[in-house]
């Protein structure tokens, strides 16, 4: 019942105000906006059965500190795992593993192959145009693996202006955060430019009151005379990011589109420590950094009923993490960790999609990816000849994928979808998927959807060749996910608009692969192909918009999930309390909402997330150390725009944490309170 | 500019989705309570002291009463004293009525009173301490992983008070040294014998008096525990390679006069597992015989066997991973840790010194890691 009720209380306030809408005449400004909702009677052949959401363009462009984690947050009811700004960021889709959840940017996997996920707070906003989620299912029409789904991030030319164009944006906030960020993009006729620059430094050094830590005072003979909890900060947060992304097209005619982008990175991290840490932060050594260069180039070529894209794509990364104690300046770092990493996967593509009517649509593609990783710990490489085995991994990736799509009627759409896999030696059993949708009635383009899919995820480079500890025997995880949901849209007279839909999901997910040290004491770590898990639940998401007159927009959207994610076992033994349980780390409820309301120059946005208690127990009991709380996360950005003769100017004030809510994602890792941050963006006319 | 003039309705619609966003988090916030509740220890005591997971910050201190009542007090540190253990809690060292707490990962030594458990001090920023050995009220050593100094601490005022530096000039190890870490400690007479655990086939000698490693003695790959039998031999477990042909888990002995170390038996792969491994020597209180554990089967051997045993001394459940044993030095019962699936609360198993079947079994924390025993 409870899931219902959030359901219900969320959607029904959002749907609450757009019906009392009244219908004026509108402008032509306005229909952009309304196409943010993307109402459409006409249902492509492309998304027959898909259950795909889009991200808001408000979101996206809300502001330039943004990573993907917050824009997941805010916008999404994914949850997200991070320590704060600028540390590992990690995200849960449909109550499954971060490495289920495959992220692509412009067809590249952002997802490492060694480690298996992606860290969210390295991919900012601004590097991003378009961004959807696939649920379940619906991501093997892109990749396969994404047991959980997959996230569909990429740059779209189509949007950049026509000639020149500049944009600067300088963010000042609490904790000695800035970030900058340029781009600056010309479109002529048959080319076009994009550079982007982002950088942001911040101390990240927030203030909070540590209630799990008592300090302590003596009196001469050593005997306790007062205790209490100290004010501490975040003394190892600190980070240091640079993007730099270059893109070219070029469009000698109508058939021929060709691009190319290069996306290079350079990061340093400190990672946070644990509030229970009581240890000098300027003797302590725990820090990342990663150097990555992405380039793609892509080759799209449309004929009559012939569309046909070539990839050809590169990443290289080259991480460094360090841990170590350093007793004084005077004397060189003691190293637990000095772990270093190096791998390039180069990339080939060939997607065909070919539209012999307009009720028939094949879509085929072929991708190879070779992948070669090198990864070594130098203090074990110095100490233990048994350790000095440095991991060298090569693979081979083939994945190929074809599928149907039919509608036999205007009101059904069936999609047969066939994906196989080769990893190395490993070749995946075919993963075969059907989709079906049916338009129950026009009104609301009220539409059933549903599918079924299996779907395999092949270990990561880690988890077969790390060492030690790595296991060349494992298997794949393989899952099996059946989905069925209804969407809807409403739009008036061109004044408001609404979308929405809710999706049952249920999936089994076998052979789930588990890091552990199953021999005991002092054992290895060591992953094997350990529990079933059975994750199901409830997704749901409302977007409406809201023009009444030309000097006012209001623009909502709400998302909602119940993700029960269930250890289905076998138990270790008798005593093992975690059969039946949820997954530790992924919330019952989900919850996110915006709203931005445009007055004339003025915007105001408010941004809402809520996860429910997550267990870090995999018995759910509710020990003090086994729950993290839940929390309601509210930030509010007030902006103006003043239009100049040489430049367009917009200033922004956000406030984070609004009600300055003191909360965890993670246990042990605090998080800041309120605060600021300031933000001044320029679009220079001049070059117009 | 011109300003616009609002509508009635406009400034309504504006005022009114304004509160209600506003109010929307107010109505939702959660505080969970604070943990304080007080502890009253029975006369004997069990403590169990559990590890929890690296950066779970979730270690837990457990009191088991092994005298009637079998009553457990789980997070008795945390119900003492209001706050969590920290990360991974590695050692309890009980001296008088009091206690000291090795954690680990959170580089701190919590000093309790064992009639309450409450806190009565502490040593912090103390590199990832890991074992504390008391030579008087005023001294005690500290080992520490990653760090390559044995500290000499003040336990009166929880100051620092010198170091012990634990390698040699003409140590092999010396061009990457500071990498060394230290372990366990049995002291004999004015020396104390350290395990080098990490990584590395040692065990230093330290001269008491002077503060100073006097000899460093080879053994096998990663020594860890350590106890002395009764004739004063001391004997030293190594937990071997990771894989299992570039070194076996092997048993020395060490004469505490001489130094002189001597191979007594490798320990074979009986599990077939791919990952081999011995971890926990504890000797019976006689002195004659010791347990240890191999991939979550104990294993007795007496101090005159020449061939570490095949056959295990103890049937645990099937399914465990055995990761913690101790011997009670007044009852010689036996005491077996099980951290299932390392991520929940463990379970210990008590077993008489006949080895039949397990008097008791009780939960304790996340991965429970070590023993101490307590009396008033």
């Amino acid at each position: 019942m409870k899931p219902v009720l959030y359901l219900l209380a969320i959607n029904c306030f959002l749907f609450a105000l757009p019906l009392t809408a009244q219908v004026d005449s509108i402008p032509q400004s306005r229909v952009r906006s309304l196409r943010e909702v993307r109402v459409s009677a006409h249902r492509p052949l492309s998304q027959i059965g898909v259950q795909q959401s889009h991200l808001d363009t408000i979101l996206l462009r809300d502001n330039i500190s943004q990573s993907l984690s917050d824009l997941l947050s805010f916008g999404s009811s994914l949850y997200v795992k991070e320590q704060g700004r600028g540390s590992l960021s990690t995200i849960s889709f449909r109550g499954t593993a971060p490495s289920h959840t495959q992220v692509l940017w412009n067809g590249i996997s952002l997802n490492s192959p060694m480690l298996g996920f992606s860290d969210l707070s390295r991919i900012p906003s601004h590097f991003v145009d378009e961004a959807s989620l696939l649920h379940g299912s619906s991501s093997i029409s892109k990749v396969g693996g994404g047991l959980g789904g997959a996230i569909i991030l990429g740059t779209n030319s189509e949007q950049l202006p026509t000639g020149h164009s500049l944009l600067f944006s300088q963010g000042a906030g609490s904790y000695d955060t800035y970030d900058s960020f340029l781009k600056y993009s010309y479109r002529g006729a048959m080319w076009g430019s994009t550079t982007r620059l982002s950088y942001a430094v911040s101390k990240n050094d927030f203030e909070y009151l540590n209630k799990n830590k008592w300090e302590l005072k003596y009196d001469d003979t050593g005997a306790l005379t007062e205790l209490r909890h100290p004010w501490e900060r975040n003394s190892n947060g600190q980070f240091k990011d640079m993007h730099i992304l270059q893109e070219l097209y070029l469009q000698p005619n109508d058939i021929d589109k060709l691009s190319l982008s290069f996306w290079g990175l350079s990061l340093y991290r400190q990672l946070p420590f644990l509030d229970v840490q009581y240890g000098d932060s300027h003797h302590l050594i725990n820090e990342q950094k990663e150097q990555t260069l992405r380039g793609i180039m892509s080759w799209q070529k449309q004929l009559s009923s012939l569309q046909m894209t070539t990839q050809f794509g590169i990443t290289s990364t080259k991480q460094a993490y360090d841990n170590g104690y350093q007793a004084n300046e005077y004397v060189e770092p003691n190293f637990l960790t000095q772990s270093r990493s190096r791998y390039t996967t180069l990339l080939a593509s060939e997607r065909i999609l070919w539209m012999p009517s307009s009720k028939w649509q094949v879509e085929g593609e072929l991708k190879v990816a070779h992948q070669m990783a090198k990864s070594e710990d130098l203090q074990m490489y110095q100490l233990d000849g048994s350790l000095g085995k440095k991991l060298e991994a090569k693979r081979l990736e083939l994945s190929a994928y074809l599928s149907a799509r039919w509608q036999p009627i205007p009101r059904l759409g069936v999609s047969p979808a066939l994906r196989w896999e080769q990893f190395g030696m490993r070749s995946s059993p075919l993963i075969p998927a059907l989709f079906l949708d049916y338009l129950i009635t026009p009104w609301g383009n009220l539409t059933l959807k549903t599918s079924v899919s299996k779907n395999y995820r092949q270990p990561t480079l880690n988890d077969l060749y790390y060492l030690p500890g790595g296991n060349p025997d494992l298997k794949p995880e393989e899952g099996m996910t059946y989905d069925i949901g209804l969407d809807f849209s409403f739009y008036g007279s061109d004044t408001w608009a609404i979308e929405g839909g809710a999706n049952w999901f249920d999936s089994y997910i076998s052979n789930w692969i588990l890091w552990l040290p199953y021999s005991g004491a002092r054992s290895i770590w060591t992953p094997r192909n350990m529990h079933k898990v059975h994750a199901y639940g409830i997704e749901s998401h409302i977007k409406g918009v809201w023009q009444p007159t030309s000097k006012w927009t209001l623009n909502l959207s709400a998302n909602f999930s119940w993700t029960p994610s269930i250890n289905l076992g076998p138990a270790f033994n008798a005593d093992d309390l975690s059969v039946g349980k949820q997954l530790v780390y992924i919330p019952l409820y989900s919850a996110s909402a915006v709203a931005y309301i445009k007055y004339h120059l003025w915007t105001l946005t408010y941004k809402w997330a809520h996860y429910s208690k997550r267990f870090t127990m995999s018995s759910n009991e509710p020990t003090p150390s086994g729950v993290v709380a839940p929390y309601f996360m509210s930030d509010i950005t007030l902006g103006r725009e003043f239009v100049t003769k040489w430049t367009d100017l917009e200033l922004k004030l956000t406030v984070k944490n609004l009600f300055n809510h003191r909360y965890q994602t993670v246990m042990g890792y605090p998080m800041p309170g309120t605060n600021y941050q300031i933000l001044l963006t320029l679009r220079p006319k001049i070059l117009n | 500019m011109r300003f616009y003039k609002k509508k009635l309705w406009e400034q309504i619609i504006f005022s009114t989705l304004f509160i209600l966003f506003i109010c929307i988090p107010f109505s939702c916030q959660v505080e969970y309570p604070e943990v304080s509740e007080g502890v009253r220890m029975p006369t004997k005591a069990v403590l169990v002291l559990s590890e929890g997971n690296f950066q779970g910050a979730n270690a837990s201190l457990e009191v088991y009463d092994p005298s009637g009542s079998e009553e457990v007090i789980t997070h008795a540190f945390r119900k003492a004293n209001g706050i969590p253990l920290g990360d991974v809690a590695q050692s309890i060292t009980i001296r008088g009525d009091e206690a000291w707490i090795c954690v680990n990962t959170s580089k701190v030594i919590f000093h309790i009173d064992l009639s309450t458990l409450k806190l009565k001090g502490l040593v912090k920023n103390i590199p990832k301490p890991r074992y504390m050995h008391f030579v008087n009220d005023t001294k005690a050593y500290v080992t520490h992983l990653e760090y390559p100094h044995i500290s000499i601490i003040n336990p009166k005022n929880y100051q620092k008070i010198g170091e012990v530096k634990t390698f040699m000039s003409s140590d092999k190890y010396a061009g990457n040294a500071l990498s060394q870490s230290t372990e366990e400690m049995v002291a004999v007479g004015k020396y104390l014998f350290v395990s080098c655990w990490s990584y590395q086939r040692t065990v230093l000698v330290v001269d008491m008096e002077q503060d100073k490693v006097v000899k460093e003695i080879e053994v096998g790959y990663q020594p860890s525990s350590m106890s002395q039998d009764k004739d004063g031999k001391l004997w030293v477990l190594c937990g071997g390679a990771y894989y299992k042909n570039d070194g076996l888990p092997s048993l020395y002995r060490i004469d505490t006069e001489t130094f002189e170390a001597t191979k007594v038996a490798e320990i074979q792969n009986l599990s077939g597992d791919a990952f081999h491994n011995a971890s926990n020597l504890v000797m019976v209180p006689d002195g004659s015989s010791f347990y240890f554990l191999s991939v979550n089967h104990i294993y007795k051997m007496g101090i005159y066997d020449t061939v570490a045993p095949s056959k295990p001394a103890i049937e645990l459940p099937p399914g465990n991973h055995a990761y913690a044993l101790a011997i009670a030095p007044e009852s010689g019962d036996i005491y077996v840790a099980d951290a299932i699936d390392y991520s929940q609360r463990g379970v210990v198993y008590r077993y008489s010194a006949d080895l039949g079947e397990p008097k008791d079994s009780y939960r304790v924390g996340i991965i429970p890691g070590s023993f101490a025993f307590y009396s008033k």
